[in-house]
């Protein structure tokens, strides 16, 4: 991504955006486009198809903003579109999942498929935080701004999540 | 959670390959933006343009073909048909080569005339824009 996105919460961004203005609705896709990636890839398993998954969730994500009643969930909503993107891509593409040992373990899009799995298996606020902090870039105290969620709160799932992907087989064998 | 261990750079390394590619922002927002820009752009001179064409194809279609009919002693036939009923109707009419059709009654779906030589009398539903008459001249 080009620019850190700002820490504004994401319900004024999703208002501001309802009321037309480009930039907040701009600043929401810089916000989640790793995530989103993140878990189109997770099913998909191929950069190209994600980044179209992607955008197809954001387009979609802007189309229906209307009917989002609870705005400071706008992530969760956000990665529930991209799930059902992703799945009706593969779907319709029949996609066939490239082999994991075709990815080039020294390029910076290798990707660590049994890592990536184990996030997304985390429950959804852990795995939300977790890609925020590591995907986006967010320090703890901003998640906590844009989620509208005492830190406190934010602090405690990241470091379940973190126990749970420390406990997985493949960190436990080293 | 420390930044110093190396799980948290595996974490950070798997960030760095879900970071879509530069532009992405800009490739989200001009595809919300462009139906939304392109309907603005054509909406009036579609609208425009598709009024212009009902008025026109009224009035050089079916509008004017009912209101003319072709006069007596002049033949009637039918062009620009494919289906089999209507070639059927155009058989009917090239068969009879007479020049005594007489309209007795046209709608826009269903055509009505007397065959002079036959006494019969033939009905066709046929649908108003594939209908042209000419002289019996030009059999």
């Amino acid at each position: 991504m080009e620019q850190r996105p700002s820490s504004i919460p994401d319900q004024q961004l999703v208002t501001a955006a309802l009321g037309g203005d480009r930039a907040a609705f701009a600043a929401l896709v810089q916000r989640y486009g790793p995530a989103v990636k993140a878990v189109a890839y997770g099913i998909l398993r191929d950069h190209h198809l994600a980044e179209d998954a992607a955008q197809e969730t954001f387009v979609s994500a802007h189309q229906q903003l209307a009917r989002l009643r609870l705005r400071e969930l706008f992530g969760r909503w956000l990665l529930a579109i991209a799930r059902q993107r992703a799945l009706a891509c593969r779907r319709n593409l029949k996609v066939q999942l490239p082999l994991e040992a075709a990815d080039d373990v020294e390029s910076p899009r290798a990707v660590d498929h049994d890592l990536l799995d184990e996030v997304m298996a985390l429950p959804e606020a852990e795995r939300r935080f977790v890609m925020l902090h590591y995907f986006s870039g967010y320090s703890v105290s901003e998640i906590a701004q844009i989620t509208d969620r005492p830190i406190g709160t934010v602090t405690k799932q990241m470091s379940r999540a973190y126990q749970r992907l420390r406990q997985r087989p493949s960190e436990v064998l080293k | 959670m420390n930044d110093n261990d190396p799980f948290v750079s595996d974490l950070q390394r798997l960030g760095r390959a879900m970071t879509p590619e530069d532009g992405f922002v800009d490739r989200v927002m001009s595809r919300i933006e462009r139906p939304r820009s392109m309907r603005r752009r054509w909406m009036v001179p579609l609208t425009t343009a598709a009024a212009v064409l009902l008025v026109v194809g009224y009035f050089t279609t079916g509008h004017l073909q009912q209101v003319t009919p072709p006069p007596a002693g002049e033949g009637l036939r039918l062009v620009g048909t494919t289906s089999e009923w209507q070639t059927s109707a155009r058989r009917v009419l090239l068969e009879g080569e007479v020049p005594a059709q007489e309209i007795s009654r046209q709608r826009f779906e269903r055509l009505e005339w007397d065959d002079a030589q036959s006494h019969a009398k033939f009905q066709r539903m046929v649908p108003k824009e594939k209908i042209t008459f000419i002289s019996a001249d030009s059999y």
